[in-house]
């Protein structure tokens, strides 16, 4: 997938889509405040490839944005008054209405992405000379 | 005695069977109770349907009390930020390298096509 992000062809979003409770709330959250400072995907990747038990939590979450030099007055102050919540409930229920229902779900365009890096690719290129086309009648 | 041999050894023989039927032919923990050997990637999946369907009655009944879903995508890097700035620049780590993001959202943001992943970190 990075090859039609770095050359242009496609941009990447990832959206919060909890279904595993409190803990990914929160890591979410987490993942938003440290955005707040720049560290948005430092914290995703570190929760989606390194995550263990411990970085769910508080201190965990604390411990990363020190090793990744945040403002931690900052950042405290916004996991505990869970500034970022409704952000992340706007994306739950965006993910509602687009029909997600499970995880994870990709979507190009606006439509079903498929499950597979294949499937997902081919999406994205049949969209991109759409988006071309279009482009083209609209030029004359 | 020599000549009931043969039954001792039958006797033996399906009394190991019933054994075997007794435990479902399959799999089974020390204490002898049934191991279920299912991928963790289908109980994930089993898991993921259940809470699926209780959030999504949990947030239609929300959604109907509040307010409509919004049915535009969701902006990148929306929020309240003081600093928007803070939150874009380029990725300076691992295999995104080089490229520019804001916040969730990582390549160019003149892209013709969007790829939006929804998930969860667990």
């Amino acid at each position: 997938m990075e090859e039609v992000i770095r050359t242009g062809l496609a941009r990447y979003e990832y959206r919060h889509f909890i279904i595993f409770g409190a803990a990914s709330e929160f890591a979410a959250m987490a993942t938003e405040c440290a955005g707040d400072q720049g560290a948005w995907w430092e914290f995703h990747d570190e929760y989606l490839f390194e995550g263990r038990a411990r970085t769910f939590t508080r201190a965990g979450a604390i411990e990363i944005a020190e090793r990744e030099g945040l403002n931690i007055a900052q950042f405290t102050q916004c996991i505990d008054n869970e500034e970022h919540r409704d952000r992340i409930l706007q994306m739950q229920q965006q993910g509602f209405a687009e029909g997600v229902n499970g995880t994870p779900t990709f979507r190009v365009n606006g439509e079903p992405g498929g499950r597979s890096l294949s499937a997902i690719l081919d999406k994205v290129h049949q969209a991109a000379e759409a988006a071309e086309a279009a482009e083209g009648q609209e030029g004359g | 005695m020599g000549r009931y041999r043969w039954l001792v050894v039958l006797a033996l023989g399906m009394g190991m069977a019933v054994a075997a039927c007794g435990s479902g032919g399959g799999p089974v923990d020390q204490d002898g109770q049934p191991v279920s050997t299912e991928t963790p990637r289908s109980e994930r999946a089993e898991r993921e349907a259940t809470i699926m369907e209780q959030q999504a009655q949990q947030v239609a009944g929300q959604t109907a009390q509040d307010e409509p879903v919004p049915d535009t995508p969701i902006e990148s890097g929306a929020g309240e930020v003081e600093d928007e700035a803070a939150a874009s620049g380029v990725i300076d780590f691992g295999h995104r390298e080089g490229l520019p993001f804001a916040r969730n959202v990582v390549g160019d943001p003149d892209a013709p096509v969007v790829i939006v992943e929804y998930s969860d970190f667990q």
